[in-house]
């Protein structure tokens, strides 16, 4: 199983089918735990998530902020945004105020403020709560927008946006100078024209300046560059909600289930499916070719190896499928460690003839090029992995990655320390993507 | 990738004396050693002498070439010579040439003012060249952003310079909205009026133009590439041989990979019976990091007699500093007894030993993300005794991030031919997974 919170893709955490199917799980009552209602409270899944909410929603919702505490009510503060203006809505935030530990605290003050009367009354308040509890403000900040130096960027751009409501634009200003209080975020917030529009932003922003400058006004901020980092999925839950929706008949579009068939939220999901499972799995595989009977056939797993029926519906379906189909397929059937040789032979076979299908459907499934020679290590030492599959990790390799010499290197390994068959294979590999190099043999 | 040697003066001063002895880098290591911090360090070297044959190439190199000597006469724009050379060559210069010289033509105090309207047409027709080349230079952090606001209102910088750090704000950041606010920013802060006009004007631009201010480029499309280094590489071994040696911080600093791959490919046996011969007597009697440096560079020595010796004798009064690297170069030796292997992996899995050894290798490989793969690197390269892999799998438990990558490497190396090999994988795989 990976890990609950793994970097994933932003077209995963975007799946309007994800997000309905995670919305229906906190609607029949599943709570999430802290850490994962912290990542679901944050951009751009929240963003899907609120969208799936109906007024129908606004029952559970309010009831876990009355009743929860921390970021799981912050979460569905949070997930009631769009509704603020909803008198029963504003009265529930109101009334849980006042006995609100300072996370909750944090998530209501950010939904009041889109209604303005809240601003109006609440504000002075906010401010107090926000000086008085700068660390927790700066901790959610930070987890919010991600590393200071893209935070300001784009907290400069909420203040700037003329969309956003100008009761609101006080707040941002703060939370420049939470994750930025160096020459760069003073210099933003003192210079910006929309906050010194407004009285009482400009009077935040003047008692913000006379805050100590963190490491000093003639200190340059010393802050990581720019990268494109992925952002964390709590990928058991989510894996919950999505196998428990198609349990209930819901099909995934065939884009769904491409996102859904990747590393590393395919093996979340499949370590929710059981045999009971089966029979709607392979109705589909047995019928279909496309994205969503690929997503359920990598779901069916190595049941195909222990499962006679299975197995047998797997090797019968070789015959009928097509290079896309067979792409996946090829993997499931590699599941059974007895696997004659004749049919290693004939995999092998296909992927160097229809190359160009397996490395697609392989790069897809893998995700991010940087990543690959790590996770066939990964599958290579694991004592538990199939031995007779490894060959196929081989396969995965070449054209796959952006660093070829690590993907060259693996390779030559993988046959130093592979049985007959993966050496075999490894040489064919090298001979034919590393200019003829196979090393010593 | 361990840059930290281009920081370092011995590197700046050995690159200096290459290009003085009249050896230019090519096209992509040009580009490479135009960079801070050390480009800075190489003007500083820049004597009278060296003006007319940079100006040479200045007229006629290739472009990163003559980027790289426009660059280093930064101190010498304002003689009429190489003012007038620069304004010569505008007009055949190709983008990237352009650039570098538009930066120092913007030195001169007194340049004619047409020039201006010249150096806007092109940022704005090569906007790409222009953006790519600012954020290399000044980096995209917020320090980055910051450098420039800060040089508008500079008085060390020259005024007639302002109004293109006016224009290198929106080629740093990647979204417009914040382009505007920082623009508006810098434009409120300025005093001379015909300035504002310039920076209203670029406002405008960026306003109306969405194409100029786009998401940043792919991480890693202006990496530099280790063959870029050849010539660094080249100028440092060359430094070496004249008996130059770097300092304590400077060897740590140079004896890291990929650097140090490129060094070694320069040493040959030969060399230590001429320039380099001092290596053996930094290896005999110091301890420090330029003994690390000098046991790093006899790599391709290391299993002659007399430094096989040499490297035998010396471990026995080692501290585990020195032994962490003194301990690469006795395995380099195919033929090495079984009983040192025990001792040197005995001396790995000590007290004493495990966290200099650990703290060593992480600095050669280069970082907890890198380390796995570079490890394996190694492994797989046929170009390294198979009696010295079990030394690489000891390179990655406890510094690597990904734990479970690091323990798939380990645990490959149960199936590795050498028994050696077998036998440390075990161990590492009980005492640290």
């Amino acid at each position: 199983m990976a890990g609950n919170h793994e970097p994933t893709s932003n077209a995963l955490i975007s799946s309007s089918f994800i997000a309905e199917a995670i919305v229906e799980h906190l609607r029949k009552g599943t709570s999430p735990s802290e850490e994962e209602a912290k990542h679901f409270d944050r951009p751009p899944l929240l963003l899907t998530l609120r969208q799936a909410m109906t007024p129908s929603d606004l029952g559970w919702s309010l009831r876990v902020v009355e009743e929860a505490a921390g970021p799981v009510a912050g979460l569905a503060a949070s997930l009631a945004h769009d509704y603020i203006g909803e008198p029963e809505v504003r009265s529930c935030f109101e009334n849980r105020w006042s006995t609100a530990d300072p996370y909750l605290r944090n998530r209501l003050m950010w939904q009041m403020l889109d209604n303005p009367d809240c601003y109006r009354l609440w504000r002075e308040r906010f401010f107090d709560f926000v000086l008085i509890n700068w660390e927790v403000f700066t901790a959610f900040n930070l987890a919010f927008y991600g590393e200071p130096s893209k935070a300001v960027a784009h907290l400069v751009s909420r203040i700037e946006d003329p969309t956003i409501p100008a009761s609101k634009k006080w707040l941002y200003g703060c939370c420049v100078f939470s994750v930025d209080s160096g020459v760069v975020g003073r210099a933003l917030v003192s210079r910006s024209e929309h906050l010194a529009a407004d009285a009482f932003s400009g009077m935040v922003v003047q008692a913000l300046l006379d805050r100590p400058c963190h490491g000093g006004d003639e200190q340059l901020p010393n802050l990581p560059t720019v990268t494109h980092q992925g952002v964390s999925l709590p990928l058991v839950f989510v894996a919950d909600a999505v196998v428990a929706r198609m349990r209930e008949g819901h099909r995934p579009t065939d884009a769904a289930a491409g996102v859904l068939n990747r590393l590393p939220i395919i093996s979340a999901l499949r370590g929710c499916i059981t045999a009971d499972d089966l029979p709607w799995l392979c109705q589909l595989v047995g019928e279909e070719s496309g994205e969503t009977a690929a997503l359920y056939l990598s779901l069916i797993d190595e049941y195909g190896a222990t499962i006679a029926w299975v197995g047998d519906l797997l090797r019968a379906r070789w015959a009928t499928a097509d290079a896309f189909f067979r792409a996946h397929l090829i993997w499931r059937l590699l599941d059974d460690p007895n696997l004659s040789p004749a049919w290693h032979d004939k995999l092998f076979h296909f992927v160097m003839e229809e190359w160009p299908t397996f490395r697609d459907v392989s790069r897809q499934f893998l995700g991010p090029p940087e990543g690959v020679p790590t996770q066939m290590l990964k599958r290579l030492g694991d004592p538990s992995y199939i031995p007779s599959k490894k060959w196929a990790c081989l396969c995965r390799l070449p054209d796959a990655t952006d660093d070829p010499a690590a993907a060259k290197a693996l390779i030559r390994l993988g046959r130093d320390c592979g049985d007959g068959f993966t050496r075999e294979v490894a040489d064919r590999l090298l001979k034919r993507f590393y200019c003829g190099d196979s090393g010593d043999v | 990738m361990g840059d930290e040697f281009l920081g370092a003066a011995f590197t700046a001063d050995a690159v200096g004396a290459l290009i003085r002895s009249g050896r230019y880098p090519g096209e992509g290591e040009a580009r490479a050693i135009d960079r801070l911090p050390l480009i800075d360090l190489l003007r500083r070297g820049v004597t009278s002498d060296a003006v007319p044959g940079l100006l040479a190439l200045v007229a006629s190199g290739p472009d990163g070439t003559s980027g790289l000597a426009c660059s280093l006469l930064k101190d010498y724009t304002t003689t009429p010579a190489v003012r007038s050379c620069f304004e010569r060559r505008w007009d055949s210069a190709s983008p990237y040439l352009r650039n570098r010289l538009m930066w120092r033509l913007l030195d001169v105090e007194d340049l004619d003012s047409k020039w201006q309207g010249r150096f806007t047409e092109f940022i704005r027709s090569e906007w790409g060249t222009f953006r790519a080349f600012n954020r290399e230079f000044f980096g995209t952090s917020l320090t980055g952003i910051a450098r420039v606001l800060a040089r508008i209102t500079d008085p060390r910088f020259p005024s007639s310079k302002r109004w293109i750090y006016l224009w290198s704000i929106p080629s740093l950041v990647d979204e417009r909205q914040v382009a505007g606010t920082l623009l508006s920013g810098a434009i409120a802060s300025l005093a001379d009026t015909s300035l504002r006009d310039t920076g209203e004007a670029i406002l405008r631009e960026v306003n109306s133009s969405p194409s100029l201010v786009t998401p940043a480029p792919e991480v890693g499309s202006l990496e530099v590439h280790t063959e870029s280094y050849e010539f660094v590489a080249d100028a440092v071994a060359a430094w070496l041989r004249e008996g130059h040696q770097p300092s304590e911080q400077e060897a740590n600093s140079l004896n890291r990979l990929p650097l140090v791959d490129l060094l070694r490919d320069r040493v040959a046996e030969d060399d230590l019976g001429d320039g380099l011969s001092w290596l053996l007597a930094v290896v005999n009697e110091q301890s420090g990091e330029l003994a690390a440096l000098a046991l790093s560079l006899l790599r391709r020595c290391s299993t002659r007699a007399d430094i096989r010796d040499l490297l035998h004798g010396r471990w026995a009064d080692a501290a585990p500093f020195l032994r962490a690297h003194l301990l690469w170069r006795i395995l380099d030796d195919p033929d090495l007894p079984t009983s040192w292997h025990e001792e040197l992996f005995e001396f790995v899995m000590s007290d004493e030993g495990w966290p200099v050894f650990r703290e060593v290798s992480l600095r050669f490989l280069g970082t907890p993300q890198t380390v796995v793969l570079q490890a394996l690197k190694r492994i797989a390269d046929p170009s390294f005794p198979d009696t010295k892999k079990w030394a690489y799998l000891c390179r990655v438990p406890e510094v690597a991030e990904d734990r479970e990558a690091a323990k798939a490497l380990v645990t490959l190396g149960l199936s590795m031919e050498d028994p050696f090999a077998r036998k440390v994988a075990t161990r590492l795989l009980a005492r640290f997974f």
